[in-house]
């Protein structure tokens, strides 16, 4: 069942002559359930990709269709609607917020949705993260593996359709990188999560079950590793 | 409590420096704004009582009128009270010593409805007349005509009329009790009349005028009365219709009408007086100064708030935080800082003014003579104006950066990218600049140029805060002027005069008490008063306009000649700076003390008379019949007033010259005369050491005169001129200190928001001598710019403060140069400190881990 459909996405910056094209003409689409990584040299448009995905960002043109929603059609109140219940982004740089703690940082999009907490739900995730003894604590309390896994939760408490993550691993050690991939996976497998993954790492990328290469804005190569 | 709201306080709980910043910036303005609105409440409140203790309660009054006069007054619907009395006729108590004033006028009130308890008395023994025949009189009466009446006791008093020869008809009109002394007026006896004696008051100005020939009397009118009345009105509810009113009724009565126009000024119903239009051109002005300082600051305190929040909010938003949940997170922190700072600031400044009127009340009661003391009023509208005026201010302040916050795109904030969209024409400098100063020294400049808005802001806020205190600064030296213009400058402490002594004993006496120790300076002087006429030209053209002209077209005005003995005559030169030498012996020649302040009702001029009087020659005489023509040459100006000279405030046409004793006493001659009184003015070390030995000097030279303490007077003088300065320093203080933190604010925030920026500098090996020197320049380029553009602002401010000001209080336009000069020391210094501190703070962080910026 198609999530997610991309079409000729197109994004450029600065003026008419002298900007940039970051993203030209991208299609394509994403399975439910699928765990698709996003490869490609830096400047290649793959963050502004992502970004425009999570609606965070608008394209100059194209369109996005998440459940065969049209994002770019959206007001600005639907578009954070949207954000907040369908979309969970994680960033290299964690962007959590370092005056609140890790269960209102892990809770933030459904306190702004005004809707309760499942805390079954919450225990059983915070759990999975190993965040269980920390959901006190301020993010300036925390390691960048604990925070990462902070963002990773705050990503999935809505039970988003769609999960992207920009290059997740890129501001940890191996040893923690591995574990952030790993959970995601486990994420990904246990609740069958579709997933977008912006990544350098090769082993990373090898993970997922499809692997899409941007270069100067296209997609190079679209290729389908595991079903 | 949502999460946003949960997410404000605490952000405002970790920048806690900034929120009570911002608190008690938003409280110093509501207190000032408070304090504005009760100053200004109290001030016509007490020159409402002065105005109703004086005229008592009515808004029109007709004269002249018929016995059915109150009855049609009180028909109408808006009259409210109606007081009706009748000058029955004079008397002239027989037993009266006052030659001055020898008579009583007779007022009948009306009975029927009680308009004697309205008139403007102060009952000291017994009560008001009930009935015809019962008489109330003033204490002043009593005194000053040494009569011993007492209430209960019954007088027979001689009636009669006061009448005065029409200056053209000759006709015999009759005199009015309000009006002066006038020649030829004739008294006309009538027959005697009973009264009993029920009261003893103080009554006011309006009732007893102190410039009139009579005392006032006040009966009843007796049944039947048929003579002419006196209807005064109140309206019922006082509002803008009352000339409508009083004309309509007057249509009806005839009679002659006068409003009672000072006190409906002071209701705030007519605006045609300077006085108005200083207090509220100065109210105007200080409430602007506030409004700008207050907005300023808390505007700037929000957009220092939203630009360290600036990545939250993005953040916020790429979760899904709607624009109305980002604007809501501003007014959410303004709602919470009003909550605590308004309240606070109307204890303040209501304490603040409880204080301060306390300590000057009485200086604000004299300087605008006004008989009722000044008291703390509070009124609810004018209370809910300076709260709702905060409230405003304060969503005002907030209202730009919420609608901002709620405009952040996340992606911007997430890639921190909204400070940098800049063009390279932007940061463009001189060629010049990097020569000149280094390339650190240019990427200052260019830093300072970089982010328009933080730029903006960061000079916004400085060139403010420059022209905040510089109008704070002018506007209280400007009054402080204005007041020291209502004090008179006794230079003296004790006066020695000789009235009944010869020429000789006089002046040995007089070297004699010069001569006693602990005397810091001492004079001894005389004078006369003589008359001159002045053709237009010798006058400046300012005095042209406040002297009046004879029909011939000349100026007739009065010549006040002092005259000092020689050592204080050559003391005073020197302190003038002028050339004692010419003066001295019997040279005709005297000092011409110009320009003098006059004071013509509430107005302080400062007036210069002559256009050229260096080296002129004027010719004067005493008014006395056969006194000969005296000449005098004027050989210097100085507008320092010599001991005898200083305080006493002379009237605008009138010259004040200082000549030798020699000079004098030659006149004396010419005169053929030597009684001018004398007297010696001494300032002592400790007057009161000095009083008793000029006791023990009398005693010991068994002599008369007469000794005038002045003592008392200076030393609360300069007490009140103490207060006046603490009070006006206490609002330039004020204002400095909201100016002081809107700055630290802005540039320390502003430094804190760079430390990636600065960290990179470092890792790419910028020397610590280089920062510091493009930091320098930086901090140089803002205060240069800041005060480039204030400083003239304010001087234009200073001119308008002035010109507002001028209408009742003239003096020279100048400015207070030393705040310029601390406005100049003061931007730098706090550019300069909170960056270095701010600086000092980030040496201590690791590079990288700036660079990294992990956690916004």
């Amino acid at each position: 069942m198609e999530l997610l459909r991309v079409e000729n996405l197109c994004k450029h910056y600065g003026g008419r002559e002298t900007g940039t094209d970051a993203l030209k003409g991208v299609s394509f689409t994403v399975e439910k359930g699928e765990f698709v990584a996003i490869v490609g040299p830096s400047g290649s448009g793959k963050s502004t990709l992502l970004h425009i995905l999570g609606g965070v960002d608008r394209p100059t043109s194209g369109q996005v269709l998440v459940d065969g929603a049209d994002v770019y059609q959206m007001d600005e109140n639907a578009l954070a609607i949207f954000r907040r219940r369908q979309i969970g982004l994680i960033y290299q740089f964690y962007n959590l917020i370092p005056v609140l703690n890790v269960e209102e940082n892990i809770t933030l999009p459904l306190l702004l949705d005004g809707r309760k907490i499942d805390p079954f739900r919450l225990q059983n995730l915070v759990e999975k993260l190993g965040l269980g003894e920390r959901l006190g604590h301020l993010p300036s309390q925390l390691s960048g593996g604990q925070q990462q896994r902070v963002s990773i939760g705050r990503a999935l408490i809505a039970s988003p359709a769609l999960v992207l993550a920009d290059e997740p691993t890129g501001n940890l050690d191996s040893k923690n990188s591995g574990e952030i991939i790993g959970l995601l996976r486990d994420f990904h497998r246990t609740l069958d999560q579709t997933l977008l993954i912006i990544t350098h790492d090769e082993r990373i990328a090898l993970q997922a079950d499809r692997i899409i290469a941007i270069e100067d804005g296209q997609i190079a190569r679209d290729e389908v590793i595991r079903r | 409590m949502n999460i946003i709201h949960r997410l404000t306080l605490k952000n405002m709980a970790q920048n806690r420096r900034r929120t009570l910043v911002t608190v008690l910036g938003v409280a110093v303005s509501v207190a000032m704004l408070t304090a504005v609105s009760l100053i200004a409440v109290s001030f016509l409140d007490m020159m409402q009582r002065t105005v109703l203790a004086d005229t008592g309660d009515w808004h029109v009054r007709f004269e002249g009128v018929s016995p059915a006069a109150p009855a049609a007054v009180r028909a109408d619907s808006q009259t409210g009270s109606v007081t009706t009395r009748g000058l029955l006729s004079y008397a002239k108590p027989p037993e009266s010593l006052d030659t001055q004033r020898p008579y009583l006028a007779l007022w009948g009130y009306d009975p029927s409805d009680q308009s004697a308890a309205r008139a403007p008395l102060t009952l000291e023994e017994g009560r008001l007349p009930e009935r015809a025949g019962e008489l109330v009189v003033s204490r002043a009466f009593l005194e000053t005509s040494a009569l011993d009446w007492q209430v209960g006791q019954q007088v027979v008093l001689p009636t009669g009329r006061r009448l005065v020869p029409d200056e053209q008809s000759g006709e015999l009109l009759p005199v009015s009790p309000s009006s002066p002394a006038v020649d030829g007026e004739q008294w006309l006896p009538e027959g005697s009349e009973r009264y009993t004696l029920v009261g003893i008051g103080s009554f006011s100005t309006g009732l007893e005028p102190s410039w009139s020939r009579s005392y006032t009397g006040i009966t009843c009118l007796p049944d039947g009365y048929g003579g002419q009345l006196e209807v005064s009105a109140s309206m019922a509810h006082l509002d803008r219709g009352v000339y409508d009113w009083g004309d309509r009724l007057w249509e009806q009565v005839g009679g002659a009408r006068t409003y009672n126009s000072e006190l409906l000024f002071y209701m705030g119903i007519t605006d045609d007086n300077t006085l108005y239009s200083t207090l509220f051109g100065a109210l105007a002005i200080v409430c602007g100064v506030i409004l700008v300082g207050s907005v300023s600051l808390i505007y700037n305190a929000f957009a220092i708030s939203l630009a360290e929040r600036g990545r939250t909010f993005g953040m916020l938003s790429s979760v899904g935080a709607t624009r109305r949940q980002k604007r809501g997170s501003v007014f959410f922190e303004a709602a919470l800082i009003g909550a605590a700072a308004i309240p606070l600031g109307l204890f303040a400044g209501w304490l603040g003014i409880k204080i301060t009127f306390a300590c000057i009340g009485s200086i604000v009661q004299e300087m605008f003579r006004a008989a009722q003391p000044l008291r703390v009023v509070i009124a609810p509208a004018a209370v809910c104006a300076a709260v709702l005026l905060s409230a405003a201010v304060l969503l005002l302040s907030a209202w730009v950066p919420a609608q901002r916050a709620s405009r952040i795109p996340p992606i911007e904030a997430i890639r921190g990218s909204r400070q940098v969209r800049i063009s390279p024409r932007q940061v463009r400098t001189s060629p010049i600049s990097r020569k000149l100063l280094g390339f650190e020294g240019e990427l200052g400049l260019k830093n300072s140029k970089r982010s328009r808005s933080r730029y903006l802001a960061t000079l916004l806020s400085l060139f403010v805060s420059v022209v905040l205190f510089l109008t704070a600064s002018t506007f209280t030296y400007y009054m402080g002027r204005s007041f020291s213009m209502t004090v008179e400058d006794v230079q003296f402490d004790y006066t020695v005069s000789f009235p009944y002594t010869s020429d000789s004993q006089r002046d040995r006496l007089a070297a004699g008490i010069q001569a006693l120790p602990g005397i810091e300076e001492s004079a001894c002087t005389q004078s006369l008063y003589g008359q001159l006429t002045l053709r237009p030209e010798q006058l400046t053209a300012e005095a042209r306009s406040a002297i009046w002209q004879r029909g011939d077209g000349l100026y007739p005005m009065g010549i006040q000649v002092y005259a000092l003995d020689e050592a204080s005559l050559q003391r005073y030169c020197r302190r003038a700076g002028l050339e004692a030498a010419p003066l001295l012996g019997e040279s005709g020649k005297g000092i011409l003390l110009s320009p003098q302040l006059y004071r013509v009702g509430h107005e302080f001029r400062e007036l210069r008379h002559l256009a050229d009087p260096l080296g002129s020659e004027l010719t004067f005489a005493t008014g006395e019949v056969g006194s000969p023509q005296l000449r005098l040459q004027i050989a210097g100006v100085s507008s320092e007033a010599p001991m005898p000279v200083a305080g006493a405030m002379g009237n605008s046409s009138t010259l004040a010259v200082l000549v030798s004793q020699d000079t004098f006493a030659g006149w004396l001659d010419q005169m053929g005369t030597d009684s001018r009184t004398a007297s010696v003015m001494v300032r002592a070390a400790d007057p009161d050491l000095f009083y008793s030995r000029l006791l023990q000097y009398q005693k010991e030279t068994r002599s008369e005169w007469s000794v005038t303490d002045f003592t008392r007077y200076r030393e609360q003088n300069s007490q009140l001129l103490l207060l006046v300065e603490v009070f006006v320093y206490g609002f330039v203080a004020l204002v400095a200190v909201v100016c002081g933190a809107n700055i630290w604010n802005t540039v320390s925030t502003g430094v804190a928001l760079r430390r990636r920026e600065f960290a990179m500098l470092h890792s790419v090996g910028i020397s610590p001598r280089g920062f510091r020197r493009m930091m320098r320049w930086e901090s140089l380029s803002y205060g240069v710019k800041a005060l480039a553009l204030g400083l003239p602002v304010s001087a234009l401010l200073a001119l308008g403060i002035y010109k507002v000001l001028e209408q009742n209080f003239a003096f020279a336009f100048s400015l207070p140069w030393g705040a310029y000069l601390a406005a100049v020391l003061g931007v730098f210094l706090l550019v300069g400190l909170p960056m270095s501190l701010s600086l000092r703070k980030l040496r201590r962080e690791n590079v990288m881990d700036a660079l990294k910026n992990e956690n916004l």
